[in-house]
Parts: C-alpha cells; structure tokens; sequence
C-alpha cells in the first residue's frame, strides 16, 4: 500500500462517516492496516499533541478576542506551565525555549552566531 | 510576592516575552518566504472531499481543523510504519509529526484564505505567528513534566518543531501538494496563489533579520582578515 492510497483510506474513512469520533475511525483503519503497536502509540501522542495545540490556539484567539497580545499570552502561558518551578527552573524553561526558536532561526541562516547579539 | 513567583515578575520575563515573540516572527518569515506556490500545484487528482473543503472554509480555529489534521498525523505514522513515507522525515516522533501536520496545514489554510480575501495579506504572517506561538507552548507543555529544567535539554526537546527553514519547507511540501489533489479545480487554482502572497509578505518581513546576518557574516570575515593580516604584520 502506498502513502497515497494509505491517506485515501482514511480520508474516506471520515468522509463517509463525518459523524463518527475521528479518533475512532483512524484506530479502525489503523488496524485494518495491520499496524504495529509501536505505530499505534505514536498515533495516540500525535493526535494528543493535536489537541494540546488546538486548546492553545482557542486560548489565544480568546485572548485576542479580549484585547490581549500575543507577547502578553505567551507570558501568561509560559507562567502557567512553569507554576510550581523554582525561579531558576523557570528562567531555564523560558531561555530554553526562546533558545531552541532562535537555533531554527540560525540555522535557516546558515549562521553561528545569534542574530540578536550585538555584533 | 512569593519567592517562587519572582521571576513571573521580573524584567527578564518580560524580556523573554519579546524575545520568543521576535525569534517567532523571524523563524516564521525565513521558513514562508522559500513557499512556493508552483512547486506545490496539485499533480494528479482525485474527487475533492467535502471534509478538506469544509476544513478549508472553517475559521482557522475549530473543531474541522482538528480532525483533518488527526488523519493526516495518522497517515503519516501508518506510512512510516509501512516504510512507505514519501518523503524523507528524519524525524518522526510524536512532536514532529503532529508540529509538521499543523504547520502544513495552517499554512495551506492560511494561502486558501488569503486567495479569497478573508485574511489581509499584511496579517498573513502576524496569522503564521499566531499558530507558531499556540504550538510552541503546547509542546512546551507537553515535554515539560518529563525533563529536566535547563535550558538545553528544553531547547533540545523544542528542536523538532523549528528545523532549518528549508528542511521545514521539504517536509510541509508533499502534504501541501497532495491537499491539492483533494479540492475542487477552482480552490486548486486559488491555494498556488495564496501561497505566493503569503512568500511575498514574508519576505518583506525576513528582510532585516536577513540585513543583520550579512553584517554579522561580513564583521565575521573582517575580524579574521585583520587577525590575519595583523598576524602577517607582525613577522
């Protein structure tokens, strides 16, 4: 089976049952593709980490909706996720963070240092 | 104020604040401005479904985007599984594949929107941003509970969803061209379009992280010229 025909298995899968849990219905084609358990797993991580970020993004358009930035709804979630830390565990979390965007940021550019230090 | 809540407060969390949201838009911009919009037009078609169309004129947050999205995750590990992956996904743990699917997708999303003029072209970005940060978090939320709190094993978690612009580009290329030969000849037609703005708008927004790394690269050859030559000098 190829990738495309994999996909069509699926995408008419739900177009035929719009109705029936997304969830459900990629377990059913998943096992009538006889995947492995290991497959299964990552399946589910996937679509949780789908979810999470789903939540997110309603959690700033709300944000939005009640005049706040997106800089001010970082902070507030990045407050929320740090909530029990230390502040130096907290300060790791945020550069951590900031660190891993500016590192596909340098290597986009080919570059080997940050591009917001002062040359 | 709590000890434990110092940091919430102090300037170097606001800081970080604008940092995240710079290297955001930067990342953002470098990886939309190498879109394409003719290297993603549909080769070979099938009947276009409803549930990619449906996907396609719903706001860009809700429920269609969640389940369109979840089949295209699914596919993408049941093809690997297979051994049968089109493209070449070096990684493709649970944080790649659900950061490649939601980045396609909403890029595609973004493009149709954009076409049909339901999206400002100047807002275009800002909207990529928007997502970018939303899972940005969720996988930060996601990672958290099983590392250790320092800034490179946080980095190193976060990795996966920030790959070199251009790896970002080879891996959302397939699922952009393959939602192409989902969709009604009209909406084909539109999407190519929307992308070409959507790589316009980014690279006027990549150009002065662009100025700032030909400095920083041309004060990098100077400083080893003069260490050269000031070598030189002094033999």
């Amino acid at each position: 089976m190829t990738y495309n025909e994999i996909m069509a298995a699926l995408l008419q899968a739900y177009e035929a049952h719009p109705e029936m849990d997304v969830e459900k219905i990629i377990a059913q084609v998943a096992q009538e593709l006889g995947a492995s358990e290991n497959c299964m797993n990552s399946i589910k991580a996937s679509l949780g980490l789908l979810d999470e970020m789903q939540e997110k993004k309603s959690s700033l358009e709300a944000a939005h909706e009640e005049g706040e930035t997106t800089k001010k709804w970082i902070l507030a979630e990045t407050a929320k996720v740090t909530e029990g830390r230390t502040d130096e565990e907290k300060a790791a979390i945020a550069e951590g963070i900031a660190k891993a965007v500016d590192r596909g940021v340098l290597q986009s550019l080919g570059d080997d240092e940050p591009t917001n230090k002062e040359g | 104020m709590s000890m434990e809540n110092e940091y919430i407060y102090s300037e170097a969390f606001q800081a970080f604040g604008d940092k995240l949201k710079n290297n955001l838009s930067q990342y953002v911009s470098l990886e939309t401005a190498l879109l394409d919009g003719n290297a993603v037009a549909g080769e070979g078609e099938s009947a276009p479904l409803n549930c990619v169309q449906e996907f396609l004129d719903a706001p860009l947050v809700g429920n269609k985007d969640s389940a369109l999205k979840k089949l295209f995750a699914a596919g993408i590990a049941l093809a690997k599984d297979s051994g049968v992956l089109p493209f070449d996904m070096p990684d493709s743990s649970p944080k790649a594949i659900a950061s490649v699917v939601d980045n396609s997708l909403t890029q595609v999303k973004v493009a149709y929107k954009a076409a049909k003029g339901e999206i400002p072209a100047e807002e275009m970005v800002d909207t990529l941003v928007d997502h970018a940060a939303a899972r940005t978090i969720a996988i930060t939320n996601a990672v958290i509970d099983n590392v250790e709190a320092t800034v490179d094993v946080i980095s190193d978690a976060l990795a996966v969803a920030f790959p070199p612009a251009a790896l970002a580009i080879q891996l959302s290329k397939p699922i952009l061209k393959y939602v192409l030969t989902l969709v009604a000849p009209k909406v084909k037609e539109a999407i190519p379009v929307g992308i070409e703005k959507a790589s316009q708008m980014a690279k006027e927004a990549a150009r002065p992280v662009l100025a700032k790394s030909r400095e920083l690269r041309a004060k990098a050859k100077n400083y080893q010229l003069n260490a050269v030559y000031g070598q030189n000098r002094g033999l």
